[in-house]
């Protein structure tokens, strides 16, 4: 409380302005009201008096204007002047500033770097018409373990024409890619495959043409397509005459309809052209598509998730065949729409590694304030003597304390300075971090908006750590106009200590954070992924419909194209399948075991893999028991197939599942199992495993086929090798996301190692600067107390002695700041704790490992000083002052 | 009332307002009248220019104000001189009879 009313009393007379702006107009009315009673003691009546006086006066309202001007330009000429003074004082300590300058660029630029990651991916709006009114769609069907669950043709035809008034509009998508050809080599390009309303919801205008109209996404109808500013650019340089050429597309003829202006670029940043949907309204599956939806006005998201669920609960009991009726409609269904803010969908599982960073990164300004706090402590102490004089040739004390936060802000201003130039390094370094498959990451700037925010922090930090001296200052110069004397060494050094146990327990709750989530994603690094990464290449091949519409000769093309690698150099096996763990290229479905019933309530969906002979091999997924598929197994034999070891567990826990059967729900036909085989991580690190099915390549064609490959040699030279084979078999097939497996589950850990990397470089920077304040503390204590040790060890301490001495000083501080940061400590693994993998909060190596790591830096930073202590010079000691 | 002029330069203004309360505390509607006595009504300072003259040289330090009550007790700020307002004044003094004598010299001269 004390504290507090002597800031507020340093603050009104440094910005004394309301109380300035009172007492001129009473100086105004007083000096009226003397001319009122000069013009009457005239002999004047009194209003004939108030009359003259207000003439003579002149124009009240200007003669304020005027004094106010004068007191204006006053402070800003003072302002000025002590800026100037302040870069003088600077300078002539230029290690002092440098120190402050480096420290306060540290802190201030990793705020601006975070910050602008914070403002690129969360804050700016999305760039569409009014995008706070955008939501995505999806369904939940959480009982058969379908939290987030995509809809199928049916349903959204339902949901879209249901009449529904929360919902302005609504439009459904999906993407895929596709064979570009016509034009030099083939390409794949990134295609969204949408309904007719998608660019109306979104409320983008094309650039040149139109987009689709209604009935445009029925099958049939859907030879058209709009194309994006970049793809117009690179192909096409732009042609004015755009409109109405026609693509080849999977070996199609599509017309161009429209372009696109530039920066649009949705649901995919690489999304490239926009085909429709051809909409079956009659397919209950499969489930592939997404809704975007515009609320109407006034309406929350939760009353459209509230009206939507309504619509499908509609639908599922007019459909009792479909996966939706499976789930019964109560009070408490888990069937039901979930209704999400456009961009929080976009950003999701993003936000919160982002805001646990900006927290990181303002506990390192604070520690960085702390430190420069102490620095400045230091230097007034030694410049008592400076303020005395000031104070006595009649300096106010509200006078000196404005200057000295005027030093403390052009410090901060320099600090600021460099700071924005550290954030635009790492800005432009950002490329070299993990952040692909971060969402928004292209929109992240240095730009007008965050460097106001820096300008503010700026502001801030200066006000920070400018405050303590500042206020110092004032009550020393109270304390001389009372003429008492006297100097606040004592209650100097305690403030000293205070700050750096303080930022000794700011910099424990940021190692806690990053050892906790270092910790987590050494688990996720080290998770057996049920096959071998190393040295495996993987690539996407699709062969267009048209071309390829009987399963022979797809099987035809892939065996062609196998025989030709099997005998490349560099190459030691290579396989076909149809979808690969980790790329998002497989086929979910629902499957029937043999002996149970069809509907357990479970709901189990198993992972469905075509695969030629042989992948196993190259995957080196153990074969368990029975056998690997054979050439023998085509179309004309026995339908067969593989199942792993989680499937197998499932259904015969204590039996043997070869000669089993299972039927998938798409074909009816049964599959007799002849092999189980070591069950694979499919999507991510940290989910559970989920069941699979394997069936043999020719028994179940695909028309988009991955290719794994175990090399021996460079990756980079055996990929043209792969394409030049690739269209020796056919020169119309692209080959296309080529990338090496580790890279690809790397992808997925991408959020978690920015964020860990991040962070641990934070806490570093935070142990870094705590170690430079605890020093400079010690070091400042041990020469304030030189001339004591001196005498000691003329008494006849031994060394060992003021070592000890000097060194428990330093580790009470730090044990205070432990205990302090234990507490933040509890509350930050609170807020990780959702982002923590097989890592308990209170994990007991992290919570052993810190505190160590924190005694012995603090215990090297004392170190000095303590010897310094122990060596003291006992005559030279005493000479001093 | 005689009739006076504003025309001031600021200057020549401030060095009368030091002069005016060298010889003792004033408000500001005594000061303008002193000025307006001393100079035998050559100077007649207007509101308009007078207090901006006298916040100016608070700011700069050579003047400080409190509350007080005038002759027939109404409140009304007081201006004081400091001793560094003191020591300006005995410098500016010096300076414009230094500068006033040498101009008189030099139209004495001329005509």
């Amino acid at each position: 409380m004390h504290l507090l009313s002597r800031f507020r009393s340093l603050l009104s007379n440094v910005f004394h302005r309301e109380h300035a702006e009172r007492e001129l107009d009473e100086e105004m009315s007083a000096h009226l009201d003397l001319l009122i009673d000069e013009k009457i003691a005239a002999g004047l009546s009194v209003q004939e008096a108030r009359r003259n006086a207000l003439i003579e006066f002149g124009g009240l309202a200007q003669v304020k204007e005027q004094v106010r001007d004068v007191r204006m330009g006053a402070l800003i000429e003072q302002v000025w002047l002590d800026a100037g003074y302040a870069v003088r004082i600077l300078l002539k300590n230029p290690s002092f500033t440098a120190l402050v300058v480096i420290t306060l660029a540290l802190g201030i630029g990793v705020n601006t770097a975070i910050f602008s990651l914070v403002d690129g991916i969360l804050l700016r709006p999305l760039p569409f018409e009014r995008p706070d009114r955008l939501v995505r769609l999806v369904q939940s069907q959480s009982q058969l373990g379908l939290p987030l669950w995509n809809l199928s043709q049916a349903t959204f035809t339902a949901l879209r024409d249901n009449n529904t008034h929360s919902l302005e509009a609504i439009a459904a998508y999906s993407t895929s890619g596709a064979n570009l050809t016509g034009g030099g080599d083939p390409e794949r390009v990134s295609v969204g495959n949408v309904s007719a309303d998608f660019f109306k919801v979104l409320g983008v205008q094309p650039l040149l043409g139109r987009t689709f109209r209604a009935g445009e996404d029925t099958p049939g109808n859907n030879g058209v397509c709009v194309i994006s500013f970049g793809f117009w650019q690179r192909q096409f340089g732009g042609d004015p005459n755009m409109i109405g050429r026609s693509l080849n597309l999977n070996s199609i003829a599509t017309e161009v309809i429209g372009v696109m202006p530039a920066g649009f670029s949705f649901p995919r940043p690489e999304t490239e052209i926009w085909v429709p949907l051809a909409i079956n309204p009659t397919r209950t599956a499969p489930y592939f598509l997404r809704a975007i939806a515009r609320l109407a006005p006034g309406v929350l998201p939760s009353d459209a998730e509230a009206e939507t669920t309504e619509g499908l609960w509609d639908y599922a009991r007019k459909h009792p065949d479909t996966s939706e009726a499976r789930v019964p409609l109560d009070k408490g269904s888990a069937l039901k729409t979930v209704v999400t803010p456009l961009k929080d969908a976009m950003v999701g599982a993003t936000q919160k590694p982002l805001l646990i960073l900006l927290g990181a990164v303002g506990l390192v300004l604070l520690i960085a304030c702390a430190n420069i706090a102490n620095l400045l402590l230091a230097r007034a102490t030694s410049r008592v003597k400076e303020l005395a004089v000031r104070f006595a040739l009649g300096a106010s004390p509200s006078r000196v304390a404005r200057q000295l936060l005027t030093e403390s802000l052009v410090l901060s201003v320099i600090g600021a300075a460099g700071g924005v130039l550290l954030a635009w390094l790492g800005v432009r370094m950002l490329d070299r971090l993990p952040i692909e498959g971060i969402p928004r990451i292209e929109g992240v700037a240095l730009d007008a908006r965050v460097l106001t925010f820096t300008a503010g922090l700026a502001v801030l930090t200066g006000l920070l750590f400018g405050l303590m001296p500042a206020l110092r200052a004032y009550r020393m110069g109270m304390v001389a106009a009372m003429h008492e004397g006297g100097r606040g060494s004592s209650s100097s050094h305690r403030a000293n200590r205070a700050l750096v146990a303080a930022q000794f327990a700011l910099s424990f709750v940021l190692l806690i954070g990053a050892g906790l989530l270092l910790k987590s994603l050494h688990h996720l690094e080290s998770v057996s992924l049920g096959f071998n990464p190393d040295r495996l290449l993987t690539m996407l091949i699709s062969l267009p419909a048209r071309k390829y519409a009987k399963p022979e000769q797809t099987v035809q093309f892939y065996q062609s194209l196998m025989e030709r690698m099997s005998g490349m150099p560099g190459i030691r096996s290579a396989a076909i399948t149809s979808g690969l763990p980790f790329t998002s290229g497989g086929n979910t479905d629902n499957f029937i075991v043999e002996g149970h019933p069809p509907d357990t309530a479970e709901g189990v969906q198993a992972q469905l893999v075509s695969m030629a002979p042989g992948h196993l091999q190259v995957m080196e997924i153990p074969l368990l028991r029975g056998r690997d598929f054979l050439e023998t197994d085509n179309a004309d034999s026995q339908s067969v197939a593989i199942v792993d070891e989680t499937l197998a567990r499932m259904y015969w826990p204590d039996g043997d599942a070869l000669g089993k059967r299972v039927e998938t729900t798409g074909d009816m036909t049964w599959l007799t199992i002849v092999g189980v085989v070591g069950g694979i991580k499919e999507v991510g690190l940290a989910e559970e495993l989920q069941p699979h099915i394997y069936v043999p390549l020719a028994q179940g064609p695909t028309l988009q086929a991955q290719l794994a490959v175990r090399t021996d040699g460079p990756f980079n030279t055996l990929i043209g090798a792969i394409r030049s084979e690739v269209s020796e078999v056919d020169p119309e097939i692209p080959v296309y996301s080529i990338r090496a497996m580790n890279d690809v589950i790397g992808r997925t850990l991408n959020s978690q190692r920015l964020t860990n990397i991040l962070l641990t470089a934070f806490s570093v920077l935070a142990l870094l600067l705590a170690a430079v304040g605890i020093y400079g503390t010690m070091a400042l204590y041990v020469a304030s107390r030189k001339k004591e040790f001196g005498i000691r060890l003329a008494l006849g301490a031994p060394q060992a002695v003021l070592l000890r001495l000097v060194l428990r000083e330093g580790m009470v501080l730090i044990a205070t700041g432990v205990a302090i940061g234990i507490a933040g400590a509890a509350a930050m693994s609170r807020a990780i704790e959702s982002l923590l993998f097989e890592v308990s909060p209170t994990d007991p190596a992290v919570l052993i490992a810190v505190p160590l790591l924190l005694v012995l830096v603090a215990l090297a930073a004392c170190f000095v000083p303590a010897r310094r202590a122990s060596r003291i010079d006992p005559m030279i000691a005493l000479r001093v002052e | 009332m005689t009739k006076g002029t504003d025309d001031l330069l600021q200057g020549t203004l401030d060095l009368l307002i030091l002069k005016t309360l060298g010889l003792g505390p004033n408000h500001g509607l005594g000061i303008a009248r002193r000025i307006n006595q001393s100079t035998k009504g050559t100077f007649h300072p207007k509101p308009g220019s007078l207090f901006p003259a006298l916040h100016r040289l608070e700011e700069k330090g050579w003047l400080v104000s409190e509350w007080g009550e005038s002759e027939n007790r109404r409140k009304a700020k007081y201006y004081k001189l400091t001793r560094k307002g003191r020591k300006h004044l005995e410098t500016e003094t010096a300076n414009w009879e230094r500068i006033a004598g040498a101009i008189f010299l030099a139209l004495e001269a001329t005509s």
